[in-house]
């Protein structure tokens, strides 16, 4: 044996688990070698001190305690109501079977419809009719209908009205899904409350009836890999002198129930009942009257992207120039909170009136 | 609904099937039988009496709870030790945690067993005894509970590693290692 194996051996020794062929192996090995002979007595003298540490010793009538705790906790367990695991077993399987029904053995009723690529628009280039003007930046002292009337007097008076993906790709620049039924809803619209805008310093003036158009210098947007020149949208204030103002105050809002992402939907977040305003100001813990926002096209080709991987339909705001709603889409019909106030132009595709 | 309400009768039914005279039978002796081992088991890993009853009435507890569900486990004995061991060690981590000492080792050690009837030899073997016992109680918790285990009680390489929910290798290991521990204390001075 050798001095390797004989530390196996020792070990074996020490955990009770040597062969007898092992164990006088092991005894003929360590009287020879003094190194292996000090490891195996030191463990054979550890075994021996400790065979005698105190034995604790039970408290009496120990055993009978416990014969009474288990008749007693047994007859507990006896009488406990029934239905303990299988409420949310049950909850479960039915949930499992209702998606497997509702996702094989019936249509679905709602289409979840792909999202239209948002692009640069060249609305320079929309008809008339379809009055694409965003509000412009008044004085607080001009009335709501005044702000509507001014930027945009074609649709001041313009009813809400269909108009087919076609005309929608020529009020964008680019294709639309032929399916889509977009509806258009026109700045006269907006509600009464639609509150007043402060101009902002960072706010250059909108020109009345007409988008601004694409910049001469196009910036650069990354989308799938690949580089594209867009045009650079303009930098707007969001106007937070509303008490109500709880919209986005970003380029595109995600709603995904309830609260509103800012700027992308890489970076959401729910208001959670506070004001816009409110929310800010904790933040950035001053009072903020207006904020500025630089609309990014890449931000909202991303999230564009990452809406049309969605699982589930994703109600999509597009804030403006001035906070309020520039696009809206929606499957599900979600209602408009009331902080959309100010929309220029609303589209959906859910068949249905936007308002 | 329907299936709601079969769920909760296949429920009854199970724990009507488990928690029959029969198996009240089995606890009742199984706990009478081995109370004591119970008990020395916890009070292995506590050193302390009174937590160790706490311990051992607490795992006893969760063991029916199981056993109301489950029916009786195919060796109730290996079952209850891994619930007693697991049951002292949260009690002494959550005791650790909040502050408090860990008592039992003079109050174990103040009365070593000995056969030596030389007082010289006792004397010796008792202040042995005293440093190993105190080794013990600094080495790593799962190398105090192997050895303890092992050492103390008397369990084997494979009992110990189901009472600790580890591998018989895993427990090979930290035998091995405090062992080493204890060999380097008994070699070393009396501690100040």
């Amino acid at each position: 044996m050798t001095c390797r194996e004989c530390r196996e051996a020792i070990e074996q020794a020490a955990n009770r688990e040597i062969e007898p062929g092992g164990q006088a192996a092991l005894e003929a090995h360590v009287s020879a070698c003094a190194a292996c002979r000090a490891l195996h007595e030191g463990n054979r003298r550890v075994a021996q001190v400790l065979a005698a540490a105190p034995v604790p010793e039970p408290p009496p009538q120990l055993a009978a305690q416990l014969a009474a705790l288990a008749a007693r906790a047994l007859a507990a367990e006896a009488q406990r109501p029934v239905v303990r695991w299988s409420v949310p077993a049950a909850a479960a399987a039915g949930l499992l079977f209702g998606l497997l029904v509702g996702s094989q053995a019936f249509p679905r009723v709602v289409e979840r419809e792909r999202v239209v690529a948002i692009r640069p628009p060249a609305l320079a280039a929309a008809p008339p009719e379809v009055a694409l003007a965003p509000l412009q930046p008044l004085a607080a002292s001009q009335p709501p209908t005044a702000i509507a009337r001014s930027a945009a007097p074609s649709a001041a008076a313009a009813p809400s009205r269909r108009i087919p993906g076609e005309r929608l790709a020529d009020a964008l620049g680019g294709p639309v899904p032929p399916e889509a039924n977009w509806h258009f809803v026109s700045a006269g619209k907006a509600p009464a409350a639609t509150p007043a805008v402060e101009p902002a310093s960072v706010a250059p003036p909108a020109p009345a009836l007409a988008r601004p158009e694409p910049a001469a210098g196009l910036a650069s947007m990354r989308r799938g890999g690949a580089t594209e020149a867009v045009a650079p949208l303009p930098a707007v204030a969001v106007d937070l002198s509303a008490a109500d103002a709880t919209s986005s105050f970003g380029a595109l809002a995600v709603s995904t129930g309830g609260g509103y992402g800012s700027g992308a939907a890489h970076d959401t977040f729910s208001t959670e009942g506070e004001s816009v305003r409110e929310r800010v100001e904790r933040r950035t813990e001053s009072a903020v009257a207006s904020i500025p926002v630089e609309p990014d096209w890449g931000i909202l080709a991303a999230a564009t992207e990452e809406l049309n991987a969605a699982a589930e339909p994703i109600p999509v705001f597009l804030a403006d120039r001035s906070g309020g709603l520039i696009a809206y889409r929606s499957s599900n019909e979600r209602p408009l909170a009331r902080s959309q106030a100010t929309p220029v132009f609303i589209f959906t595709a859910d068949g249905g009136d936007a308002r | 609904m329907n299936l709601l309400r079969h769920l909760g009768e296949y429920t009854a039914e199970a724990r009507a099937l488990h928690l029959d005279q029969g198996t009240s039978r089995a606890v009742d002796a199984f706990v009478r039988e081995h109370a004591t081992l119970l008990y020395r088991l916890a009070a292995r890993v506590l050193s302390d009496p009174e937590d160790a009853r706490d311990a051992v009435q607490a795992a006893l507890t969760r063991i029916l709870a199981w056993v109301a569900r489950h029916g009786l486990p195919r060796d109730l004995l290996a079952f209850a030790r891994t619930a007693v061991v697991h049951t002292a060690l949260e009690m002494r981590r959550h005791r650790t945690r909040r502050g408090r000492r860990t008592a039992g080792l003079e109050t174990v050690s103040e009365a070593p067993t000995t056969r030596a009837e030389d007082p010289a030899h006792q004397a010796v073997a008792r202040a042995e005894l005293r440093r190993v016992l105190a080794a013990i109680e600094r080495l790593p918790e799962k190398q105090r509970v192997a050895i303890k285990l092992f050492e103390l009680e008397g369990l084997s390489v494979k009992e110990v590693a189901v009472a600790m929910r580890s591998r018989a290798g895993t427990v090979k290991v930290h035998l091995h290692r405090a062992r080493m521990s204890l060999r380097r204390a008994l070699e070393s001075e009396e501690p100040s």
